[in-house]
């Protein structure tokens, strides 16, 4: 098949442009550098504030937590795959790639499969590693999944609005704000809080507090998840092929 | 293998259009070259052939097809050598072209076999970031061989490149046409464009002004004369005589007998000068 052709010499391509990259190899080990340092931290300064300051740490560990490892994992991966999709902009290979007969589409497909896996996997083992301010393992996996698209959704945007490596750090700056509007917007009431759900990682974060806080019924969160991730990634995909052929 | 009628485009927010009724066609085997100044819609021209930029208005017949009713197999019979280097800096130029070669369906050449054709089998393993402009162009031509095109389009395609190279890219276009490819052109190197090319159009501010075999214009826009100097180098004398007839001319044949001639030159125009007649414009 010769689709098969094309998207195993887009995996191996891809990931040999990432292994030489010193900034990309070692942004993606920022994440697991992360989830030690809070397997460790977490738990000390738990005790240091309940003795020094009398502060219950407790109820807020998932949430600090859901932000390093849910939505940095996500945003990392897409950030991963942005760059490598930028680079291809930058470097003019998207315009011979444009007129050879595969289409744009098993690229950007290829990439969105990498990022989504990457984001869910990553995402699951971080978890594991950091063992504390995590809920049931049902929880864990479903908001893995429904966060792995904010990845897909990161790579567009950087994609699309920056044309180089310099905008693309400024765009980072900018997006990295999305990964801080569900922490922010949790300390919101509901149904007000719910507002905040335009930035995809929230309902995956809304998941892992509500199950992490022993509350049930967060199932339905699901649905609006993957509209919202839908809609962005409709959204941004007609605006990168338009940035492509540029 | 190429029909044009009447095509226009226009750029998106453009208020006037980048290629104007512009109409020709280019035989099977044939080596087209569009010569014009930066700006001129050279490239838009050719972009729009090779399916990247539309809509447009008018017909476009390639291989006996209307261009938009060709799929994504368009791209299995052409190929494509752009003005600037596209390729990924980081991988080796094998790296590259084995990833290229991927993205087609049917047979593909080797990296090596495409890039001994431009002079770069030594540095298969070397970095493309490691290459200098001109090997990145040649890469860019080497890249457009990986298909086997029976219609190829280069932009520019001795851009950056020394003279020995330019030659051996010369010799190359040439090789192809032997073996029956249709080649389109577009450059603004009048030199290579003589040497190359067997019929040129001039495109001027998006519109095609003159359109033939480069011997023919040099033919029609040329001047048939001879200029010979004579005497001293401090004070020389020089004169004019027509080509036609030029054996019967008594003064000519007395000025070749009896003088000292300094110089001696038939009048043949370039490309370049013809191009200055045409349309007014150097190609700078």
């Amino acid at each position: 098949m010769p689709a098969a052709r094309a998207i195993r010499a887009i995996l191996t391509h891809d990931g040999l442009r990432l292994l030489r990259d010193q900034f990309l190899l070692g942004a993606s080990l920022y994440v697991a550098g992360c989830a030690i340092a809070l397997r460790w931290l977490v738990p000390w300064l738990e005790a240091e504030l309940l003795r020094e300051n009398g502060f219950e740490l407790a109820p807020y560990v998932p949430l600090g937590v859901s932000y390093f490892v849910l939505i940095n994992a996500s945003v990392i991966t897409g950030m991963l795959g942005g760059f490598l999709l930028l680079e291809t902009r930058e470097e003019r290979a998207m315009q011979a790639l444009l007129v050879t007969p595969t289409p744009l589409s098993v690229h950007l497909g290829t990439l969105a499969a990498v990022v989504v896996t990457a984001g869910f996997g990553i995402t699951v083992v971080l978890s594991a590693l950091v063992g504390v301010g995590i809920p049931g393992w049902d929880a864990v996996l479903l908001s893995s999944l429904l966060g792995a698209p904010t990845g897909f959704v990161m790579a567009l945007i950087l994609a699309t609005a920056a044309s180089n490596k310099v905008e693309a750090f400024a765009v980072m700056k900018l997006t990295s704000i999305i990964g801080l509007v569900p922490v922010a917007g949790s300390f919101l009431p509901e149904p007000l809080q719910y507002a905040v759900g335009i930035a995809p990682p929230y309902w995956a974060c809304k998941i892992w507090w509500m199950a992490a806080a022993g509350e049930s019924g967060w199932g339905w969160l699901v649905v609006p998840g993957l509209l919202v991730s839908a809609g962005w990634i409709a959204f941004l995909l007609p605006r990168f092929e338009r940035a492509a052929r540029r | 293998m190429i029909t044009v009628e009447d095509l226009t485009f226009t750029y998106p927010g453009g208020e006037a259009p980048a290629v104007s009724e512009l109409s020709f066609e280019v035989a099977e085997g044939e080596v087209f070259g569009f010569l014009g100044p930066s700006g001129a819609g050279k490239s838009t021209t050719q972009n729009i052939l090779i399916g990247l930029l539309d809509p447009w208005q008018g017909r476009v017949d390639v291989m006996g097809k209307p261009l938009g009713s060709w799929g994504r197999d368009y791209y299995g019979r052409i190929g494509v050598s752009f003005e600037l280097p596209n390729h990924y800096l980081k991988l080796s130029a094998r790296e590259n072209l084995d990833y290229f070669a991927a993205m087609y369906d049917g047979e593909t050449a080797s990296p090596e076999e495409v890039l001994a054709l431009v002079g770069l089998g030594e540095d298969i393993d070397k970095r493309v970031s490691d290459y200098s402009k001109g090997m990145k162009n040649r890469l860019n031509l080497a890249r457009s061989l990986l298909n086997h095109p029976s219609l190829w389009f280069l932009d520019e395609p001795t851009s950056g490149l020394d003279p020995v190279n330019a030659v051996k890219v010369r010799d190359l276009v040439k090789a192809r046409q032997a073996q029956g490819v249709t080649t389109v052109i577009t450059t603004h190197d009048m030199l290579i464009a003589d040497a190359l090319c067997d019929r040129v159009g001039f495109i001027v501010d998006g519109r095609l002004v003159e359109c033939d075999a480069p011997s023919a214009l040099k033919r029609r826009y040329g001047t048939r004369e001879v200029v010979v100097s004579w005497g001293s180098e401090e004070a020389p004398s020089s004169a004019r005589f027509p080509l036609d007839g030029i054996g019967a001319q008594a003064e000519f044949q007395r000025i070749l007998q009896s003088e000292t001639i300094l110089s001696l030159h038939s009048q043949e125009t370039t490309l370049e000068d013809v191009f200055v007649q045409v349309t007014g414009r150097t190609l700078r």
